[in-house]
């Protein structure tokens, strides 16, 4: 199916239930910058885009990429993507409003990127390039594309 | 008077017959291995017993966490859902699970969660190798 098949596209907020558990990993322990790695925080994934992928599509977007300023940018709602140490290159897709995939992360050699959110841990992102990707669920109507907010 | 009760008897008749399909048909599916099913009894009970569930698989990345492919009742019958863990405690170290409708034919947990990632439109693709491999999650 193409993007433009897609008549409509519906936002919800995934049913939420509490669960008791005892959390057995401390939530505040810092954890590495992964490079060339996925990672998923709530509804957002950030996936690996390696140069031989669409590879001129893949430099084009890479040569696109602005520099994340140090108060930050949204890059998919409520998640923020900042510089920890270096410059983070950020390309926004003109689309990103009804698409799935919104942008791309740069993450140029020795920098670091961290990706923020109100109700999730922070992400640090490491050497790599990311396609920043958000979820979507199955609708009965092929035409729908439920994306999923959190 | 004997009409009725001929039609009564074979109503009973009817309805033992389709009791006993449904059970075969129940012990026929899948059964979900509860090995390590004690860290999330709770969520099982939500979604009504094992009867329910399709498959399960803990969650990569999401240490404690894991992915349930389940048959939760739906407008126009059952429908198939993932139900996922958070990969953040709240406040009180409690954990959210979401739930996120799939395809009714999803099978594997793991393929079903990196559906919903996927994007045909876009070079870089969501595979279960991909998600398999996810670092982190929060």
């Amino acid at each position: 199916m193409t993007a433009a098949a897609k008549t409509r596209t519906n936002t919800r907020t995934p049913t939420e239930t509490v669960i008791q558990e005892r959390w057995s990993v401390s939530p505040w322990q810092v954890h590495p910058a992964y490079s060339w790695q996925p990672q998923a925080q709530g509804d957002v994934l950030i996936l690996p885009w390696h140069r031989w992928v669409a590879a001129e599509r893949w430099a084009r977007e890479v040569r696109a990429a602005r520099v994340v300023p140090q108060s930050g940018v949204e890059v998919v709602d409520r998640h923020t993507l900042m510089a920890e140490v270096g410059p983070v290159g950020w390309l926004a897709y003109s689309d990103a409003e009804e698409a799935q995939t919104t942008g791309v992360i740069v993450v140029p050699d020795g920098s670091v990127a961290l990706l923020g959110h109100p109700h999730h841990g922070d992400l640090r992102i490491g050497t790599g390039v990311y396609a920043v990707r958000r979820q979507h669920e199955w609708d009965p109507n092929p035409s729908i594309t439920t994306i999923v907010t959190d | 008077m004997t009409i009725i009760v001929e039609g009564v008897g074979a109503l009973g008749i009817a309805y033992l017959g389709l009791r006993a399909m449904r059970s075969e048909r129940l012990r026929a599916e899948p059964r979900v291995d509860m090995t390590g099913a004690e860290t999330w009894g709770p969520m099982l009970h939500k979604v009504g017993g094992a009867k329910d569930l399709v498959a399960w698989a803990p969650d990569p990345g999401n240490p404690g966490g894991f992915i349930v492919l389940a048959n939760l009742p739906g407008r126009d019958g059952p429908e198939r859902w993932l139900l996922v863990l958070d990969g953040t405690p709240e406040d009180d170290r409690s954990r959210i699970m979401h739930q996120l409708r799939v395809r009714p034919d999803a099978k594997d947990p793991l393929t079903a969660v990196a559906w919903t990632y996927d994007d045909e439109t876009h070079p870089v693709r969501c595979t279960v190798n991909d998600y398999a491999r996810l670092a982190r999650r929060s």
